[in-house]
């Protein structure tokens, strides 16, 4: 493999194209200039740095070897979100299946019965109460679910380009991020009620 | 409240509130909002059902790659080029498995058919003994003579 000259401020397709002639530093300044929204995606998929790195590294493994069938029609981040998006959910499916545990599984939400509301807390308290509760409830809703909030509301992917990376037509993106609103809303609802949109949430 | 709301009057204010309507389907919502309460409470509740992202975005474990991460894949890429071969000695050794197989079926098929298996019974053989064949030549001057007699009496 050759190393050829660093490229300033390369687009993305010439580091691709760089890549495919050999060049590892264009390898590597495509995983810097990356790297940090995989992991950022990966942290919902999982709990453990380590892990965590793992996956990044499978991710830009396969990026690297399957780099050749990238089509220029559309934009590299979106095709390295649906390889990170796969490998992720192909993570949790194995994860689940060693622990013989549904990924659906409400009762596990909580571990307590809802709690009563207007508790006198700091706004602060509040927040991190709230950031609390929706990763938990974002921990147990169905993959798919998961995955297409974490696309828009972390990372603030358009409905075309989620429709990209996770090969659907843009009216199932509407669809199934509303049905996925609408679970998060009802888990919100049954087991926080203090933070629930209908009760003024979080002021 | 959005209880009184359509799932399709929610859709159009999760598509307003992303930013997913065109200039006229916005002006179209927003002159609905002036106009309906209904929607309104619901555009409140949509919108702070978003704040639990934003809270949860602010916080958690948000992992960052470790000094050398790019090292290590790279590292981990010299490595594939022998996991490829490996692959393809695999696949060349299958390939020749299958050439093989598709050799013995073929010369099977050829011992079948030159014992004679896949004929009808009959002899198919264009070969005949000079015997034989002046005997049946014989046998049609015959019928053509008698056929030639029984006309000259007719």
């Amino acid at each position: 493999m050759q190393a050829l000259p660093r490229t300033v401020q390369a687009s993305d397709p010439e580091l691709i194209s760089a890549i495919l002639l050999g060049s590892e530093t264009a390898f590597a300044e495509l995983m810097q200039r990356y790297q940090d929204r995989v992991f950022r995606l990966l942290s919902r998929y999982t709990r453990d740095a380590l892990e965590c790195e793992d996956l990044a590294q499978e991710v830009f493994l396969k990026v690297f070897r399957k780099l050749h069938t990238f089509q220029h029609d559309s934009q590299f981040y979106t095709w390295l979100y649906r390889i990170a998006v796969n490998t992720a959910t192909d993570h949790l499916a194995r994860r689940s299946r060693r622990r013989l545990q549904l990924v659906e599984d409400d009762a596990v939400l909580d571990t307590g019965k809802p709690r009563s509301e207007a508790h006198d807390v700091s706004e602060p308290l509040m927040q991190r109460e709230l950031a609390e509760v929706t990763r938990k409830i974002l921990d147990k809703l169905p993959e798919k679910y998961r995955t297409i909030l974490v696309l828009r509301e972390y990372e603030d992917l358009s409905y075309t380009d989620i429709a990209r990376v996770l090969g659907i037509q843009l009216g199932t993106v509407e669809s199934r991020l509303f049905r996925a609103r609408q679970r998060f809303k009802e888990a919100l609802e049954r087991l926080h009620p203090e933070h629930s949109p209908a009760r003024g949430g979080d002021r | 409240m959005s209880a009184l709301l359509k799932d399709q009057d929610l859709m159009l204010l999760d598509r307003y509130l992303d930013g997913e309507l065109s200039p006229e389907q916005r002006a179209i919502c927003a002159a609905r909002l002036a106009a309906e309460p209904a929607l309104r409470a619901g555009l409140e509740e949509r919108t702070q059902l978003r704040r639990a992202f934003r809270a949860e975005g602010g916080g958690g474990d948000r992992f960052v790659p470790r000094p050398g991460f790019a090292d290590r894949v790279l590292a981990a890429t010299h490595r594939l080029p022998v996991e490829v071969a490996a692959d393809s000695a695999s696949n060349v050794v299958k390939l020749c498995q299958r050439i093989l197989l598709v050799a013995a079926a073929v010369f099977a098929a050829a011992m079948l058919w030159q014992s004679g298996m896949f004929t009808d019974g009959g002899d198919s053989s264009l070969q005949a003994a000079p015997d034989e064949v002046q005997q049946i030549v014989d046998d049609l001057d015959a019928k053509i003579r008698e056929r030639a007699a029984a006309a000259g009496r007719k």
